[in-house]
């Protein structure tokens, strides 16, 4: 019987095989005379080939959300508890389903192209998209020719790829569950960071096909305008793409920031740079009609290495030093193949077209704005250099050892400050030379001496950056220079848009991309080069003789109920919580278990949502514990803060999240490093016991205690079954907790139910019922209560880091309309 | 004004300084013998080390001490070559630390101890999961 899983695959062999015919086709139409007819043919071919790709989506997207765990990409991606917006997440954990997101952003802008009057333009560009499809369909086709395997099927079935013995005993076994997402994607940022970013990378391809396209036609000077419309595209989305990561790994991921210099960061870091250099240089080609070369092979590179750094996450070859790698697919000679086949054809077409390409001997004055862009682009290129250069580490290792050799290199040991401390001086310079240039683009013609353009802007600049230096203070020279070039970008620019401002009721698009970038600078600057742990402990007791140095660590150690002061607060960790599907937080320690996922029966009343006692909860995600900690500044303020721990039962994997305190100059920023692991088993103290009667005070661990009330459940008269549940209120500072052990006689046999209070460490017994007395035995065994070793870190002006972004964006969107209405700069 | 023809130079100084820079910062992976032997010559260069944590025959974990405060601890890798060495970690254990297959260390020697400064752990994943759980 054939299954969605074999529509799927042949779908994917005829999305496959269509992009070839609709490549072939263009390619034809360029020399054929029958040139109209073949590119008819090709759209055919195309539309055939978009509907087959759409198909693929929506099979395997059907695969997953109908939990048919048959095949291997449900079962190994989602699970059927997974809400239907990560189920969205789970088509592109995998390799195959991200390569599906891809191309069906490609789909979209062919569609586009094929839409446009027919042109030689089109038509190559068409050539470049079928290409680049004809290679990421062949990334999923799954078929095996003898020992060599092309592609990997997203729709392989589970008893092919796992041998495990149970397909033996029973071939047609289907498992009940599929082993979940990765509790990292688990995340809003993540339904809508990898489809902005594979459109980033698709709208990319655009420039790249107008410049092989210029290349192929020899045709120099008119892929320009519109290869600038579409890097301003690609600069927007892909930005907004990185972005969107970084704040996801500023609130998702426990490093403690938005930028790691993760190898896969740099990866797309660098291309988007690229992508910046090349819209600079076209820029200079559009205004002198010079630099074609430059702006040809930034155009060309900016694409190549975005394949690059699909090989580096893709292939494996980073290993695990990597957040964002996907497993090895054993794709790693495809994706070297289609890495180099591209690079390869560039090369080839710059060569043979080098001498026909226009070229002028004329130099840029260094008083002209086109001096400072030339340099501006230098600048770019040398940036991005500096980090794919270390970032490409692995890659020269196994280059080495594929010939024989051996190499012992790894990364720099402080990647941070080895990238950051580089890096900051090249955005100092990209600073200071784009307020030259715009300064000098918009007025140059005005000063006889340009010099005087700057003088006013320089002297505030020195005087604002005076005074933050002094008094911040700021002592690093690398961050004085920084810090003094970006106010001076700020001043340079915010003068441009002020005076177009006044003039034409314009605003100028250029000034206010550079002046976010310079708000952007600053942020960085202060967030980073300024975050402050404030969670130092300073003991310094030397805990162990064998330790070398005396310690001094970064992280708290916070028992529950017991206040510590971190920074400017005194704080104070309240207990474990579970969130509710409503969205409120309660204390994880009133939940009784109930046999049913996500499910709790409730212990005592409770303001929130004014709860009672036996009400059934449901749970968010019983995986996630969230920890209540208490801050009360000094002025006796005080906010709570609700970091957490997110556990996958299928992986043994363990996400730790960040709580944020967002303020206007600041960002407070808790993350949990480590809390007692609940699989441990718990070593608990001897048994004590004590008799006590309704309402009477005794104390368990030290809290004053009391029995509320006992209830009692009988089957018959003659008590041969007899339960009896004591209601233990224990009061610890400002919380109640209700422990109810249980007493039950079944016929001959009594058994004692404890219960355990875990924030306090107590497990307590209704041992004894004395009726006589009216009084009852209680017995108890107490360990350590419940702790979390924290990390506090203080990040000043943060907020200007997103909201220069936005200013960036939004000069850059202002630019495109620009550029996609008329020629306007 | 001949400036542009300077450019070139420039440009390629500022790369080969940025070449020359990352072999001299680039760290390298090497055994503990051979950290040991650095640390003795005087040298305080830090390194990458490969291991494994120490087991026993029934796969219990041997030789982790917990710092009572629990803010740092130390525990026995096997480094590729064979070699036991204490290392000591200046952070919390990491929840998944036990479970970990493989264990690269940053770090070298100080004091005849190897003081680790950061820890990447390769942990069974999901992944590699063969068996279905029924």
């Amino acid at each position: 019987m054939l299954t969605i899983g074999d529509l799927g695959h042949a779908l994917v062999i005829s999305s496959f095989v269509f992009s070839f015919f609709f490549l072939l086709s263009y390619i034809v139409s360029e020399k054929s005379s029958k040139s109209k007819e073949w590119v008819l043919f090709g759209k055919a071919n195309f539309y055939f080939h978009f509907l087959s790709t759409l198909g693929v989506i929506f099979c395997l997207y059907y695969i997953i959300i109908s939990n048919d765990f048959r095949f291997y990409y449900a079962f190994q991606h989602s699970s059927k508890l997974l809400p239907v917006y990560f189920k969205i997440s789970s088509f592109w954990e995998g390799q195959e389903g991200s390569f599906l997101l891809w191309m069906f952003w490609n789909v979209l802008i062919g569609l586009y192209f094929s839409l446009q009057k027919k042109s030689k333009w089109t038509t190559s560009v068409m050539i470049v998209l079928g290409l680049i499809q004809l290679v990421l369909s062949s990334m999923i086709l799954g078929i095996v020719f003898g020992d060599l395997k092309v592609g990997s099927s997203p729709f392989a079935l589970l008893k092919d790829v796992i041998s495990a013995p149970i397909f033996q005993i029973d071939p047609n076994f289907i498992p009940e569950d599929g082993t979940g997402l990765n509790p990292l994607l688990q995340n809003y940022w993540m339904v809508i960071h990898p489809p902005t970013l594979f459109l980033g990378f698709a709208v990319c391809v655009v420039p790249f096909a107008y410049a092989v396209s210029s290349l192929r036609v020899r045709d120099f000077i008119n892929w320009v305008a519109p290869a600038k419309k579409w890097l301003l595209l690609s600069i927007i989305i892909l930005g907004v793409g990185i972005m969107m990561g970084a704040y996801w790994a500023y609130e998702t991921l426990n490093f403690g920031g938005y930028w790691n210099w993760d190898p896969v960061e740099n990866a797309v870091y660098v291309p988007w740079l690229f992508l910046v250099a090349a819209l600079h240089s076209i820029i200079l080609t559009q205004k002198n009609r010079q630099y074609y070369k430059m702006s040809l092979i930034l155009s060309l590179s900016s694409f190549i290495l975005i394949l690059y750094s699909t090989f580096l996450t893709r292939s494996g070859i980073l290993g695990d030093s990597s957040v964002h790698s996907f497993t090895d697919l054993g794709l790693s000679g495809q994706l070297l193949i289609f890495l180099l086949t591209f690079f390869l054809y560039c090369v080839y077409l710059l060569f043979s077209r080098w001498r026909s390409i226009p070229f002028s001997e004329k130099e840029a004055q260094m008083y002209s704005s086109d001096f400072w862009l030339y340099i501006g682009v230098f600048t770019l290129i040398l940036m991005s250099f500096q980090v794919i250069f270390p970032t490409s580490i692995p890659v020269y290792n196994s280059i080495i050892e594929f010939f024989g050799g051996f190499s012992n290199l790894a990364p720099p040991i402080e990647k941070e400050l080895f990238y950051s401390n580089a890096q900051i001086w090249f955005a100092a310079a990209i600073a200071i030379f784009s307020s030259i240039a715009q300064v000098i683009w918009w007025r140059g013609r005005e000063a006889k001496q340009k010099f005087s353009l700057f003088s006013s802007s320089l002297i505030y600049s020195m005087m604002l950056s005076g005074l933050i230096i002094l008094f911040y203070p700021i002592t690093k020279p690398s961050y004085m220079v920084l810090i003094l070039s970006s106010i001076f970008s700020i001043f340079s620019n915010g003068s441009i848009i002020l005076y177009f401002y006044k003039k034409r009721k314009l605003i100028s698009s250029g000034a206010t991309s550079h002046l976010g970038l310079a708000i952007m600078l600053i942020g960085i600057l202060f967030s980073s080069g300024y975050s402050s742990i404030q969670s130092k402990n300073y003991t310094g007791l030397v805990w162990n003789s064998d330790f070398p140095d005396e310690v001094n660590t970064d992280n708290m150690l916070l028992f529950v109920d017991e206040e510590r002061v971190i920074g400017n607060y005194t704080a104070k960790y309240k207990g474990t919580r579970k969130k509710l599907k409503t969205g409120e937080f309660i204390n994880a320690n009133y939940l009784e278990f109930l046999p049913v996922i996500n499910k709790y029966l409730l212990k005592k009343d409770v303001d929130v949502l004014r709860l009672k006692e036996n009400d059934t909860l449901e749970l968010y995600n019983d995986n996630i514990t969230f920890f209540e900690i208490e801050f009360v500044s000094r002025k006796g303020e005080s906010m709570t803060l609700f970091p957490k721990v997110q556990t996958d039962p299928n992986s043994d994997m363990i996400v730790f999240s960040p709580d944020i305190l967002n303020n206007l100059f600041e960002d407070f920023y808790v993350h949990v490093r480590t809390y007692p692991d609940p699989t441990q088993e718990t070593i608990w103290s001897e048994r004590d016991s004590l008799i006590v009667g309704m309402e009477e005070i005794f104390y368990l661990n030290d809290y004053v205690s009391s029995i509320e009330k006992i209830t009692t459940q009988s089957d018959d008269d003659n008590y041969s079954k007899f339960l009896a549940e004591a209601s233990i209120k224990i009061l610890a500072s400002g919380q109640e907790y209700i422990a109810k052990p249980a007493y039950l006689i079944d016929g001959e046999k009594v058994g004692l139910i404890p219960d355990i209070i875990d924030d306090l460490g107590i497990k307590v017994l209704l041992s004894e019922i004395l009726p006589k007395e009216e009084k009852f035995k209680i017995s108890f065994e107490t360990t350590q209560k419940n702790w979390v070793i924290i990390e506090a870190v203080k990040k000043p002006f943060i907020n200007l880091f997103w909201l220069g972004f936005f200013i960036l964006t939004y000069g850059l969107i202002l630019s495109f309309k620009r550029n996609n209405t008329s020629n306007h700069v | 004004m001949k400036n542009l023809n300077v450019l070139p130079l420039v440009f390629l100084s500022i790369a080969i300084i940025i070449i020359i820079s990352t072999f001299g910062d680039a760290s390298t992976y090497v055994s503990f013998s051979k950290a040991k032997e650095v640390y003795n010559s005087g040298s305080l260069t830090k390194f990458h080390v490969v291991g494994k944590l120490n087991k026993d025959e029934n796969n219990n974990i041997k030789g982790v001490v917990k710092s009572q405060d629990m803010l740092s601890f130390s525990f026995e890798m096997i480094d590729e070559d064979g070699r036991k060495e204490n290392v000591f970690y200046n952070e919390p254990m990491p929840p998944d630390f036990l479970l970990s297959e493989q264990v690269v260390v940053i770090g070298g020697f100080e004091d005849n101890k190897f003081v680790a400064d950061d820890i990447l752990l390769k942990c069974p994943s999901k992944y590699t999961e063969e068996n279905i759980k029924i």
